[in-house]
């Protein structure tokens, strides 16, 4: 076996490769260097990005025949053209993300890699990594204060599971360079947010609503006749719980009972609507939701071994579930009285890792919204609003393990009945 | 007088602070039901639909107190189309016989919410009583959700009749929000268990 030479790339953190943005003439030189697409894949990990100098390294490990590469009579070497890519995509990150960064000595400190933040790091520093994840949209806008607290680790935790980084809950070199690839030029924020653009970068998104009995005179009924008009007035149609080979075809082979299913073509939607016995039916919603969790397809040829080991994310492809029993991505919108919303909550929040993205209930509200929350929570969910916009049409906020939970209870606006 | 109105009117604020102790609620309502004022029985109501314990027992005991479900069958009978359709909602609450007539007898309203609202709060009922309306709106009235609530409220009865009812309904609806609401009827009925009326 010919050992590889060393990489002749500058390797900062920075500059990188995006596997599926390479050149089909670039690809096909490195497969007539012995490296496959199946080496790339493996070399880039679950983000499909190669970067860093370990991944770099790697790349070039794996070249079998280095002397090809580096001498091809009358074009450009392989290394040259491979650092050529690097160097291009590392201007550009700098030039958008790297705006954000250059001028603070001690970011560009953390980026050569001679410190990292963390709890009691200088908040101008902090305050700027802060804006740049809640831009790409991994923070909630208002925990952007310069203090590197529980919610902006968790921010970093995110980011760095998303980015296939070291998960080290501080700013360091590897996360600060996948940052600077992944946020855009300050001052702007991504058109749409991460937690959408990862739902739906693959054909179908899903989201749960289930609807409970009302309380303080209105009656479950209602919310029901509001919500299934609403649907139809937004172009959903029904699947019958019996047409199998419709079911079939949005990938669903076996619907709990408690689960009606309706479809716009582009998104499904799982619908519980417990009876009036409350706490039974609490129960039953939640034992629903759970089960029938949004789940992202892949088109039709959606793999559901596959969906749970791996996870479409912002740089690529996300880290493999711990559990394999529970979907990958749930958006779930809890309407009801306390006392059926209230168990579903409950349950769904105290798992030991939420799956939840996005938790909208009205529990504890004072007043009824005669199932409009539940609709106002799909309309901002399609719209890919931003946490501020959600935050109007569905409460105040919280974060959770994996996203955020929103309760109208305390929510400022009064919904219209 | 004055002062008895200023007694109802604290009353009232009192009872509708849920950051108020619950025992002090409950005192309140006792106020409300010994004052004899009928006003105060729509907050009483709504105040039953999600009280618990010692206040439940004191709302239940002003609104016996001021012959409640009465008070909100007039009020269902002869107020204003709003007024109507709220005590519609409200008698959602009380699961008894003259609830139920006065909800059948509020299907047949000129107020299209009026009826929207009396079928919605007999689904809460499921009483046999209330079918053959329940049959004639679910059959004949001219408004689509009018006739998708009554749906729901003859699923909600769950006998052997009112699934025919529903089933024949099925066949002849043309539009698509009610016949969704008929099959949603039928089909719940059987998921959760509830078929042995159905089925006897």
């Amino acid at each position: 076996m010919v050992r590889a030479v060393a990489s002749p790339i500058v390797a900062d953190n920075v500059g990188y490769i995006v596997i599926d943005d390479l050149s089909q003439d670039l690809r096909s030189d490195l497969h007539d260097a012995g490296v496959s697409d199946d080496d790339l894949r493996s070399i880039a990990g679950r983000d499909g990005v190669v970067r860093g100098a370990e991944e770099l390294d790697n790349l070039f490990t794996r070249l079998r025949e280095p002397t090809r590469a580096l001498v091809r009579p009358g074009r450009q070497s392989l290394f040259d053209a491979l650092r050529a890519h690097v160097e291009r995509n590392r201007q550009a990150a700098m030039d958008r993300g790297g705006r954000r960064f250059s001028h603070d000595p001690v970011l560009m400190q953390v980026l050569e890699g001679h410190l990292s933040l963390g709890p009691q790091s200088p908040a101008a520093s902090v305050f700027r990594v802060e804006q740049a994840l809640a831009d790409i949209g991994f923070l909630d806008p208002t925990a952007v204060d310069g203090d590197f607290d529980d919610l902006t680790m968790k921010a970093v935790e995110r980011f760095q599971i998303e980015a296939d980084v070291p998960v080290t809950s501080r700013i360091d070199a590897a996360t600060l360079g996948a940052l600077i690839g992944a946020a855009p030029p300050p001052g702007e924020k991504l058109v749409t947010r991460p937690e959408y653009d990862r739902m739906l970068a693959t054909d179908r998104l899903e989201v749960t609503i289930a609807l409970g009995a009302g309380d303080r005179g209105y009656t479950r009924a209602q919310a029901e006749l509001a919500v299934i008009e609403g649907l139809l007035d937004r172009g959903f149609e029904r699947v019958p719980p019996r047409d199998a080979a419709r079911l079939r075809e949005l990938g669903l082979d076996g619907v709990d009972p408690h689960v009606d299913v309706w479809t716009n073509g582009e998104t499904t939607l799982h619908i519980v609507m417990p009876a009036n016995d409350e706490p039974a039916s609490g129960r039953a919603a939640a034992r629903a939701a759970e089960r029938s969790g949004a789940v992202l397809w892949t088109g039709r040829s959606f793999d559901l071994a596959e969906a749970h080991t791996r996870r479409t994310g912002l740089l690529g492809r996300r880290a493999p579930r711990p559990s394999s029993a529970r979907p990958a991505y749930q958006l779930v919108c809890v309407s009801g009285c306390d006392a059926s919303a209230g168990p579903v909550q409950d349950r769904l929040l105290g798992r030991a890792q939420i799956d939840t993205d996005l938790l909208a209930t009205d529990r504890g509200a004072p007043e009824s919204s005669r199932g409009h929350h539940a609709l106002g929570f799909l309309d901002a969910v399609l719209a890919r609003a931003d946490t501020a916009v959600l935050r109007r049409a569905l409460g105040e906020s919280s974060a959770t393990e994996r996203g955020f939970l929103f309760n109208r209870s305390n929510a400022t606006e009064a919904h219209g009945a | 007088m004055i002062a008895m109105r200023n007694d109802v009117g604290t009353a009232l604020a009192v009872l509708a602070d849920h950051r108020r102790p619950e025992a002090e609620r409950a005192r309140a309502a006792t106020t409300l039901g010994e004052a004899g004022d009928a006003h105060a029985v729509l907050a009483l109501a709504i105040e039953y639909g999600e009280a618990a314990g010692s206040l439940r027992r004191a709302v239940s005991y002003a609104l016996g107190r001021l012959n409640g479900v009465e008070v909100l069958a007039r009020q269902l009978a002869f107020a204003d189309p709003r007024s109507r359709a709220r005590a519609a909602e409200v008698l959602s609450l009380f699961n008894d016989e003259r609830a139920t007539r006065a909800l059948t007898l509020g299907l047949t309203d000129a107020d299209e919410d009026v009826r929207i609202n009396s079928a919605c709060a007999l689904v809460e009922h499921g009483d046999p009583l209330a079918l053959d309306e329940l049959e004639r709106r679910l059959e004949t009235d001219p408004s689509r959700k009018v006739r998708a609530a009554a749906a729901q409220a003859v699923g909600a009865i769950g006998t052997v009749r009112a699934r025919q009812v529903l089933e024949r309904a099925a066949r002849t609806e043309e539009d698509t929000f009610v016949v969704i609401l008929i099959e949603r009827t039928i089909q719940r009925r059987i998921d959760e268990g509830e078929s042995e009326d159905f089925g006897c």
